[in-house]
């Protein structure tokens, strides 16, 4: 009971602190929309004079491509960045002493960061995608109820690796910059607003095994090929087992810094 | 009945000052030099009392503060708050103490009245409670403005109103006047004074008259250990023993001080701030005579006066010069 009624508490303030940092949010929105615009205009430009398919995309696949790797984006790049950062500014602004003097559940308030995390997610999300469907035509072809579940497990698989960075953080300087170059890489190795098959191929193994590239390939098997549940099984089983791994990873590691933090004071 | 009982504390944090060379290096990472900074220490605070802790920097006042409010651990001993062991059961009584910490914060990314009342909702507290400690504290018309743009009095007084809101039975107050100016300061002052009423206070300071005015009893720090604990007026009568002048001069110059200050029977010299006037305290009554012909010899002396000892005078004649 004490969880539940924190974690709402904690959840509503989580969002109205995102409402000061509406401005990085704009920008998160617009460096998005500036990234999908530029390869909208780059490969508008390469199918428009041929019949051209590099990797399987083509003229008319290409839009629904790229909408589907921008949708899923933010939901890995906010658990990366300013999900992970919530955490280590509480420790610089000394704002966690208060919280855990107070009988607050530090679990409700895991929680409700990843949740208020979430619901930017799903905002921005939900913005780029309406802007979208106003400028371009495209169809997706699959279950958006399939699609949600992609959305949700990759922001699960990625929330625990944002907190176990942002656990790193509180303990070691720098972790930020270290999310930034995380965020960025796996941006260009997981085929967000390219195929894979643009690396040769000894990388494209290595790239295809990446989370990240799970998940934006299994939302654009279920967005261009319409895929079912059982086509993409595999898929949900793989981000399920990393969901798993990363929040236990980031249960353990924040188990282990307030162990610390209690041994030279919160 | 004793609300807060700390035996035998012990603490030790790893010694930054310690920089081995060649592979005392990697040993002193694996298992780092540690330094004592809480030895042995034991004291019991009673049901409505006012508890100073007062010590220079880095005695160890706002270490032992975080381990009897449950925020760290110590290596030793045992802390027992309103009957519970802390930090383990810090859960069972966390709704009933409260307090502020010299350096912590509120969440900056919220208005003051934002942070108070999520921290209402935390302690079960009606949203009313805010608002009048938004009253009392004199912050109405700043509630809505984020907590970055507060000034240091303002944040100290959200900080006191947040650690007001659950009635704590126990109030901790760390510092809770550094930085204000000096109008705030007697303010809150009197704000702590009234709270006694409701709660047992333990308070840290670096201000003598602070802790004077406020405390019931006092324990003084040094070095990590307890020296001397007692009511402030039974600490100046310790001190009546020795005597204290206040020495109006025509100026007063650093070799002065400095002469003064080798005296053996001298206990301490202190500049009055503001003023050519010397605070002087005497090891013995006896050398009174001997103090005032060394003083004439050189120096022209507007005025002199016997004065009563304060805490402060206690404390640097127990912490040392």
């Amino acid at each position: 009971m004490r969880f539940v009624s924190d974690f709402v508490v904690l959840t509503i303030a989580e969002i109205r602190k995102y409402y000061r940092w509406k401005e990085r949010i704009i920008w998160d929105i617009f460096g998005t929309l500036a990234f999908l615009l530029s390869f909208l205009l780059v490969w508008g430009a390469v199918f428009s004079s041929s019949s051209v398919e590099i990797g399987g995309l083509n003229k008319d696949n290409y839009i629904i491509f790229l909408v589907t790797g921008s949708l899923l984006w933010p939901a890995i790049g906010i658990c990366l960045g300013p999900l992970s950062s919530a955490f280590v500014r509480e420790k610089y602004h000394r704002s966690s002493t208060y919280f855990f003097l107070s009988p607050a559940s530090r679990f409700a308030f895991l929680f409700a960061k990843a949740v208020a995390s979430m619901i930017e997610v799903l905002l921005i999300s939900l913005l780029i995608l309406m802007l979208i469907i106003f400028s371009y035509e495209f169809t997706f072809k699959g279950s958006l109820i399939l699609a949600g579940m992609v959305f949700f497990l990759t922001f699960l698989s990625f929330s625990g690796v944002g907190m176990t960075l942002a656990v790193l953080g509180a303990w070691r300087e720098g972790i930020s910059e270290i999310s930034f170059i995380l965020s960025e890489v796996l941006m260009l190795l997981s085929g967000v607003f390219y195929p894979l098959e643009v690396f040769p191929e000894s990388l494209r193994a290595f790239c295809e095994v990446l989370p990240t590239t799970q998940a934006i390939s299994t939302l654009r098997m279920i967005g261009m090929e319409g895929a079912t549940l059982t086509q993409i099984m595999p898929q949900l089983i793989y981000l399920a087992i990393f969901s798993i791994i990363s929040i236990s990873i980031a249960y353990f590691a924040f188990r282990r810094i307030e162990k610390k933090a209690m041994l030279i004071g919160i | 009945m004793n609300e807060i009982v700390v035996k035998n504390i012990v603490k030790y944090y790893p010694d930054k000052e310690y920089k081995p060379k060649g592979l005392k290096r990697i040993k002193n990472i694996v298992a780092p030099k540690k330094k004592k900074v809480l030895d042995n220490v034991d004291f019991e605070i009673k049901k409505g009392e006012i508890f100073g802790l007062l010590g220079s920097n880095g005695a160890g006042k706002t270490s032992l503060m975080k381990m009897i409010s449950g925020l760290m651990e110590t290596d030793e001993g045992e802390i027992f708050v309103l009957g519970e062991k802390m930090p383990e059961n810090k859960k069972k009584i966390a709704g009933r103490i409260n307090g502020v910490f010299a350096r912590a914060n509120m969440w900056w990314e919220l208005t003051g009245k934002q942070n108070l009342l999520t921290y209402a909702k935390i302690y079960g507290v009606k949203k009313e409670k805010a608002e009048e400690l938004i009253d009392f504290f004199g912050l109405r018309g700043k509630e809505n403005l984020y907590s970055d743009l507060y000034s240091t009095g303002e944040v100290m007084r959200f900080c006191l109103a947040k650690s007001f809101l659950n009635d704590p039975e126990i109030l901790f107050l760390d510092e809770p006047t550094i930085g204000l100016d000096p109008v705030v300061a007697i303010k809150v002052r009197e704000m702590i004074k009234k709270r006694k009423k409701k709660s047992s206070i333990i308070l840290t300071t670096h201000n003598m008259e602070e802790a004077d005015f406020l405390c019931d009893r006092v324990a003084i720090i040094n070095k990590g250990r307890i020296i001397k604990t007692g009511t402030p007026e039974s600490l100046k009568k310790e001190l009546k023993k020795e005597e204290i002048f206040e020495v109006e001069f025509d100026k007063v110059s650093s070799k002065l001080i400095e002469n003064l200050d080798k005296l053996k029977y001298v206990e301490s010299v202190n500049l009055l701030e503001d003023t050519q006037s010397l605070r002087i305290i005497l090891k013995e009554k006896t050398q009174v005579n001997h103090l005032m012909k060394e003083i004439q010899r050189e120096n022209k002396i507007q005025n002199i006066q016997k004065v009563s000892p304060t805490l402060e005078d206690v404390f640097v004649h127990l912490v040392g010069k």
